[in-house]
């Protein structure tokens, strides 16, 4: 069976509860009838309980999700599996995906005055994305290719012995000289300044067992008129953990990108607030920057 | 078949499937016994998942309702047609989630209002410890470009523009690959619940 283009609209709004009753019991007809549309409909409702866990969704529409899909045991069920898989997918090595932000065309004091944050972690692979122009409700993004970093990435996946993490569950591992010394671990969490979307959830990132440093990678594109920042990172108590002046971005594969390093020691689970400004190259005054959240979340060990 | 409690209208709370009815309901649906058994057994998972779509908080004991109130007219003669069997069960799953609408109305617990309180997942609470070693379990388990898989479709921001990556670098349509992960999830759903049953 072929699925009509406007079955996963369809779907979704069945799935939302805001599909008119008369056009809900056909669909529901069809559900019973077509096994492949049926399974297309779970796939929808997973992917919508993901999307309301990682905080994709707008207020209401997540609402919606979790009392119409949520609110029996087996419901409740499938979104705590969602919720397991957004966070162990949080948790292995990086593939990045700096988001470019469009050349402001508002003023920059306006400009910087919501930020959000582009976190994507990955396991072990990197991609190239170019997203065409679209509605204008997201920067486009441009994923670059970025070399394995330096330190060995922790996996949050059990490992079968006790040997040097080797990377998550992807490819090449016998590549890997087995003889190699563990490391210490290192945890990459890639970060970016994207769009003007207001306040967001605080985006989670996961800490496994046995991490020594976190590298936070801050991407900067487009904001290539600010010569240096002010990072300010902030405990879930208010305690100062880290607060850099006159950072310089550095260019990683053509992307700008600020890199700080914090002692994974000093990380514990719960949401921390990383503050930015940005100097202008003219020496202008320091821009304040939206706060960028960041929940973390402590992995078992592997 | 379980009677149906909870959410069951009340009408005809109690009136079980006979033997007699649920031979009826099996003749019509297929004349090979066996065929029919996985027909009915589909037919119920389905009438499930609609209810639990509908957001009712008793999905299976409303399908049962529904599958008992079905063989019962089929024992009584009626006949599902052949173009569109489901038609008759969708038709009385309707009636089924309408007394249910209707009985919760009655009781002041509006099912579909906006100040009904969300159900206790929608929490902030992080998975538990124990969850997500049981599915780090499960995902080793999987073949390896399984979990690849799952895993990739699970990362990150952007993820529209992500998954449309991956349908691309697979190529298949972004509907298959949905269906393709649903297909690796439900195996991780039953390990995973197998896991922490133990």
């Amino acid at each position: 069976m072929r699925h009509d283009p406007t079955d996963d609209e369809l779907l979704r709004s069945y799935l939302l509860g805001t599909l008119p009753e008369e056009k809900a019991d056909p669909l529901e007809r069809r559900l019973l009838a077509e096994d492949e549309l049926f399974e297309l409909c779970e796939a929808i409702e997973a992917d919508l309980l993901a999307a309301a866990d990682r905080g994709e969704l707008a207020p209401e529409e997540r609402e919606r999700v979790l009392r119409r899909l949520a609110s029996s045991p087996q419901g409740r069920e499938r979104h705590a599996l969602a919720r397991s898989l957004n966070a162990v997918a949080a948790a292995p090595a990086p593939v990045v995906a700096f988001p470019v932000r469009p050349r402001p065309s508002v003023r920059p004091a306006f400009r910087w005055a919501a930020l959000a944050a582009g976190l994507l972690l990955a396991a072990g692979l990197s991609w190239r994305l170019m997203e065409p122009p679209h509605g204008g409700e997201s920067s486009p993004v441009i994923a670059h290719e970025r070399p394995a970093p330096a330190g060995p990435v922790t996996s949050d996946l059990p490992q079968e012995t006790p040997a040097p993490p080797p990377p998550p569950p992807v490819v090449a591992q016998e590549k890997r000289p087995s003889t190699e010394k563990p490391k210490p671990a290192k945890v990459v969490w890639q970060l970016a300044l994207m769009t003007l979307r207001g306040s967001e959830p605080p985006r989670r990132v996961s800490l496994p067992s046995g991490t020594g440093e976190v590298e936070l990678q801050i991407g900067v594109e487009g904001m290539e008129d600010l010569e240096s920042f002010h990072l300010v990172v902030r405990s879930p108590r208010g305690k100062t953990l880290l607060d850099k002046k006159g950072l310089k971005p550095q260019t990683l594969d053509g992307a700008r990108t600020l890199v700080v390093e914090l002692p994974a020691g000093q990380l514990s689970a719960g949401r921390y607030e990383i503050e930015a400004q940005g100097t202008p190259q003219d020496g202008g005054e320091p821009e304040d920057l939206s706060p960028l959240s960041i929940q973390v979340v402590r992995g078992s060990k592997g | 078949m379980r009677n149906g409690d909870g959410d069951t209208p009340r009408g005809e709370r109690g009136q079980g499937l006979t033997t007699e009815s649920f031979d009826a309901l099996l003749t019509q649906l297929a004349p090979d016994r066996e065929r029919a058994g996985e027909l009915y057994e589909t037919i119920r998972r389905k009438l499930v998942r609609l209810f639990e779509w509908r957001g009712c908080a008793a999905p299976e004991d409303l399908a049962d309702e529904t599958i008992n109130r079905v063989a019962r007219r089929l024992a009584e003669g009626v006949e599902l047609r052949s173009n569109d069997p489901y038609g008759y069960f969708c038709g009385v799953a309707h009636l089924v989630y309408k007394e249910v609408m209707r009985r919760a109305a009655r009781e002041h617990r509006a099912l579909e209002s906006g100040d009904w309180p969300p159900p206790s997942s929608l929490t902030d609470d992080e998975p538990s410890d124990q969850r997500l070693d049981c599915l780090r379990r499960c995902l080793q388990e999987l073949p390896a470009d399984q979990r690849d898989l799952v895993l990739r479709y699970h990362q990150g921001e952007n993820n529209i523009r992500n998954r449309q990556a991956l349908a691309d670098q697979l190529r298949i349509p972004m509907n298959a690959l949905r269906i393709r992960i649903h297909r690796v999830r439900r195996k991780l759903e039953t390990c995973v619940h197998e896991c922490l049953s133990r």
